[in-house]
């Protein structure tokens, strides 16, 4: 057990490392026209970190309803709740961003108007439900069926999240990293990779945090089957 | 404020935000963990 701990710090040491190193491409190769474009680089990171949660948990949540094994409803729930947080981040800082860049600081945060951001909103609302919900169960088969379903049902807020921008006017900027072509702004190979340096990072921090979740799930079934074992003792 | 001051506040808001979330995740599992395994302990020790 302690070597399979040690195993998944080095997830977390090269994840870290990485986002630190980072910082040297962000700050000292790339160039913008205004320093708080820089948020952008942590704001796409944090979105498509919570797909990808959230897409771990589809995958989970089928593979659950079909082999019936309480590992792939925690790895669902566990993956949830990373993408949770990340989404939470990723709705602030756009917040922050909208702020920022729709005028002078006219403290105007929020945008009903925008496709994305409000859809983004519906799929944070409706992952917290399933967390609410999830935890109100007692029963672990109930507890883990039906979570599964309700992990398949919200899923489609993900694509509906990220095509939004696409399919209608959206303030969302759409990136292309070839000049000429269509897109709201050009990216250059720098910039490119200093946002695939922070995805891959940002990822391996994913299955670090999966891992120690799935540690903190395996205390906590011992922790049941001791209490379980004392109530039968005392009868 | 000018437009710089505030383009930074904002930028630091955001990136100490991100290593906030960071943060959080990493310690929940691990306090979380460590509270589960005093009662586990505790509750061996009452059984013997």
């Amino acid at each position: 057990m302690i070597r399979k701990i040690k195993k998944n710090h080095y997830f977390l040491i090269i994840s870290l490392s990485l986002l630190i190193i980072n910082l040297f491409f962000i700050f000292g190769l790339t160039t913008f026209s205004r320093i708080v474009y820089v948020i952008f680089f942590y704001h796409v990171s944090a979105a498509w970190l919570s797909y990808f949660s959230f897409g771990v948990s589809l995958v989970s949540h089928i593979l659950y309803l079909k082999q019936k094994k309480m590992n792939w409803s925690n790895l669902g729930k566990n993956s949830i709740i990373i993408g949770v947080f990340f989404v939470a981040f990723t709705l602030i800082t756009g917040s922050l961003w909208f702020n920022a860049t729709s005028g002078a600081y006219n403290n105007i945060y929020w945008q009903w108007s925008d496709p994305r951001q409000t859809t983004t909103l519906i799929l944070f609302l409706s992952y917290i439900a399933y967390l609410i919900y999830r935890n109100f169960i007692e029963e672990r088969e109930k507890k883990a069926k039906l979570s599964a379903i309700l992990g398949i049902v919200f899923f489609p807020t993900v694509p509906l999240s990220y095509l939004s921008a696409i399919i209608f006017t959206s303030l969302h900027p759409l990136i292309n990293p070839n000049p000429g072509e269509p897109g709201n702004i050009y990216w250059d190979t720098i910039k490119m990779f200093s946002l695939f340096f922070n995805l891959i990072a940002i990822t391996l921090l994913y299955i670090y945090l999966v891992r120690e979740l799935k540690e903190l799930d395996m205390a906590k079934q011992t922790l049941q089957e001791l209490l379980q074992t004392k109530m039968e003792e005392q009868k | 404020m000018s437009e710089l001051i505030q383009d930074i506040t904002t930028m630091i808001i955001s990136y100490a935000l991100f290593w906030f979330v960071i943060i959080i995740l990493i310690l929940y599992p691990k306090l979380s963990r460590r509270k589960i395994q005093k009662r586990i302990n505790k509750l061996n020790q009452s059984n013997k």
